[in-house]
């Protein structure tokens, strides 16, 4: 082996072990479901999750930046975008938790290999701040993310009644910077949990504080916009 | 001479008839094996199924992506415009409404309510007197039977091209948003008898009676209550019936020459495991089956009953043969 190759297999081992030991294990109890049954969240927002979907979803190796002082609680849903798997916590992070934080069910996962059979595209896990996050829908929202850099935000929205969909995002006062949406799958993709995935170019974007998500529908039934409060690290 | 000549002709038939006899066995399964293979053969070389879809859905929503403009004009006796812009809605009679190509028709009644017209892109609206011919970007039309745009009895529209039926989903939804299922449903499957059995034209097969193109009725399917019906290949042709008086929604009744539908019920398809299997993610297939059409498209039913006729006379001819020689 070539001493340069030597050194970068070295860096990236050094850098792997570095990142895992600044995270941060929270156990907690984590709700799963993994049934045709299931019924699945009508939230429009459905995931929000930083840097590139381009492996296979894993709820055991998402991450969570979260700010804040004092104990803070967090709100975790996933679920395919078939519905047919879901997960749900909510999970208290004690004061001077250091961050990214993993969550871990305290008997473990019980469906990762199926879920890692679906694409992290198809995969939407939404994380909220706030001691009444299950039921606030207004409680912040944090992007997750798989532990690549975070260049790219990935809105998953649930739009199944609407026809034309479009998603902003801004610092309160800002200039808006718009996503690209795309209504994922034909016909024959089944998408009852969501649906549109909306992408924002993050390269060229102060990202970090609170920030104003807006979803535009066009309903069947009119027309219709919704703002969340989204935070980001 | 004659009688000698008969004689040793006679003769010569009962040795034939003894040696067939004799070989009767091997010739019966040399003949089933036959008959078997052609069955086989006229099967392997049929054509597609040529089908036709019917559908008599009662829903609450359908979409209709416009490929036919001419044939998916339509008028509303009243109706309340809203052009893309504008908040305020106008009250206006006998509007005319011409969706352009690439847009996509929206028909929403949820439950017995209004009935909300929307187009998702280009459409021309007019209303004589009141609206000169308009080019509108996402035009909305809500037609009621109450109000100052009231209207009275029901409303037929036209359907004319791809069709989104239903909306499938589980579980709550956002506040404010109707819930718009297909209530009940039924689609009716037809096949056009096969024209040719193994690529020989069935006018041919004399003196078999059979016809090509010939239509029959392969099943029907119900649909289940809350499920999405679509296609991105069918083509439908037929209307939408609004009645005030009665509801939910309104019936879509029209047709496609689609081979298959995709169906995305309320519970998904179960995962069989598999490497990468997600099959959740994928929609059932509403097709004409294999055995649908082997049970009953009549010219299938002819050919088989042929072959099978053939098999008989000959299996009674070596059984008759070997009865005689065993005497």
């Amino acid at each position: 082996m070539r001493l340069p190759t030597y050194f970068l297999l070295m860096a990236t081992c050094l850098a792997h072990v570095a990142s895992a030991a600044a995270q941060t294990v929270i156990s907690g109890d984590i709700e799963e479901g993994y049934s045709g049954a299931v019924a699945v969240s009508g939230h429009v927002v459905v995931g929000a999750v930083l840097g590139p979907l381009d492996g296979r979803a894993d709820p055991s190796k998402v991450l969570m930046s979260l700010q804040g002082e004092g104990n803070t609680s967090v709100c975790v849903s996933g679920t395919t975008r078939d519905g047919v798997y879901w997960t749900r916590a909510q999970l208290s992070v004690p004061e001077g938790t250091v961050t990214p934080i993993r969550m871990q069910p305290v008997e473990g996962w019980q469906y990762l290999d199926r879920v890692r059979k679906y694409d992290q595209e198809d995969f939407g896990i939404l994380t909220r701040t706030g001691e009444d996050c299950l039921v606030n829908r207004e409680a912040p929202i944090v992007p997750v993310s798989y532990g690549a850099e975070a260049d790219e935000l990935s809105i998953m929205i649930n739009s199944q009644r609407a026809f034309a969909v479009s998603a902003s995002l801004q610092t309160p006062g800002g200039e808006p910077v718009e996503a690209v949406c795309e209504q994922s799958g034909g016909s024959d993709i089944r998408s009852t949990a969501f649906n549109v995935l909306c992408r924002f170019d993050l390269r060229n974007y102060p990202a970090s504080g609170p920030h104003e998500l807006v979803i535009n529908r066009r309903l069947r039934v009119g027309a219709r916009s919704d703002t969340y409060a989204l935070l980001l690290d | 001479m004659s009688g000698l000549r008969l004689r040793g002709r006679l003769i010569l038939l009962h040795r034939q008839a003894r040696r067939i006899g004799k070989t009767a066995p091997r010739m019966l399964s040399f003949w089933i094996l036959l008959a078997f293979l052609v069955a086989i053969v006229g099967l392997a070389t049929l054509p597609q199924p040529n089908t036709l879809v019917s559908a008599s859905i009662r829903t609450e929503t359908v979409s209709i992506g416009i490929s036919n403009p001419d044939a998916s004009a339509f008028t509303l006796p009243a109706a309340e415009v809203f052009d893309g812009s504008s908040m305020e809605g106008r009250c206006l009679n006998e509007v005319s409404v011409f969706p352009q190509s690439g847009s996509k028709l929206f028909l929403t009644r949820e439950r017995a309510g209004d009935l909300i017209v929307m187009v998702d892109g280009p459409s021309y609206v007019e209303a004589p007197g009141s609206l000169a011919l308009t080019e509108s970007l996402n035009a909305q039309m809500i037609v009621s039977p109450d109000g100052p745009c009231a209207i009275a009895g029901g409303l037929r529209l036209p359907v004319a091209g791809q069709a989104r039926i239903g909306i499938a989903e589980t579980g709550a939804r956002s506040q404010g948003e109707p819930s718009l299922v297909i209530w009940d449903g039924l689609l009716t499957i037809y096949g056009r008898a096969t024209p040719t059995i193994m690529g020989i034209p069935v006018e041919y097969l004399k003196p078999v009676p059979m016809e090509g193109d010939r239509l029959y009725r392969a099943g029907d399917f119900r649909l289940p209550a809350g499920s999405e019906v679509s296609s991105d290949t069918a083509y439908w042709q037929g209307f939408v019936d609004v009645d005030f008086e009665t509801g939910p929604g309104f019936r879509f009744e029209a047709s496609t020459n689609a081979r298959s539908l995709d169906l995305i019920a309320p519970a998904p398809r179960a995962v069989r495991g598999g490497a990468d299997a997600t099959d959740a993610l994928e929609a059932d297939e509403i097709s004409m089956t294999f055995g649908a059409r082997l049970g009953n498209d009549p010219n299938l039913r002819w050919f088989f009953a042929s072959v099978s006729f053939v098999l008989f006379f000959v299996s009674v001819i070596f059984q008759v043969i070997r009865t005689k020689d065993e005497i």
